[in-house]
């Protein structure tokens, strides 16, 4: 069976105790969304959340595969701070590496991070395991 | 990969090339990315979104 390894990706952090710009490593994969026949013509870079309950994207990667994003059904999500925000839960293609699944997404306004999570993304794959220290993830399928 | 490509874009929502080396378009709009792009014909580009600095990131949900 097929294992994917990706590597983590940087981002910028400011440290301030030192005052300087440091690298922070994030569990992020390119996956592209697909409704029928209709494909996103650009890789969507998305995090790899295993505390997210479903799939969170920005409602305009809808709007690219023909999706009309308020037709779905209804449903506030909370994040740490609490604070709710509405998205709507469609069923979309999601590709990701030579693997292609249809699960359930839910879109959103405003949303600055896509994530992947448990229900929609890991529940596709035997296992998903983050090493943290040699910075990788390796999922199987 | 090299973060440089992100110093001036915190906040903003890019598209990349697949080596993440240049910055093909930015915008603070993920939709008006998205026009711009479109326009030019580009594909398998990497879109994101290049988070604060200043903040780190706990993005779970419910």
């Amino acid at each position: 069976m097929p294992i994917i390894k990706y590597d983590f990706l940087p981002d910028i952090f400011f440290d301030s105790k030192v005052k300087k710009l440091k690298t922070i490593y994030r569990p992020y994969v390119l996956v592209k969304l697909g409704n029928k026949s209709k494909w996103s013509k650009n890789f969507i870079k998305s995090l790899v959340d295993s505390g997210a309950d479903y799939n969170v994207f920005p409602s305009s990667f809808a709007d690219e595969i023909g999706i009309n994003c308020a037709k779905g059904e209804l449903q506030k999500i909370t994040g740490v701070g609490g604070l709710s925000i509405d998205t709507y839960m469609h069923f979309v293609k999601i590709k990701v590496g030579n693997k292609e699944f249809e699960t359930v997404v839910q879109f959103g306004e405003n949303i600055q991070t896509p994530l992947l999570g448990r229900e929609g993304f890991f529940n596709y794959f035997d296992y998903a395991k983050f090493n943290v220290k040699r910075r990788f993830l390796e999922i199987k399928y | 990969m090299n973060t440089k490509i992100y110093l001036n874009n915190e906040n903003k929502w890019i598209a990349t090339d697949k080596n993440y080396k240049k910055v093909l378009f930015s915008n603070k709009n993920l939709d008006k990315l998205q026009e711009i792009i479109k326009k030019k014909n580009i594909e398998d580009a990497i879109i994101m979104f290049v988070p604060s600095f200043n903040t780190t990131l706990a993005p779970t949900c419910l």
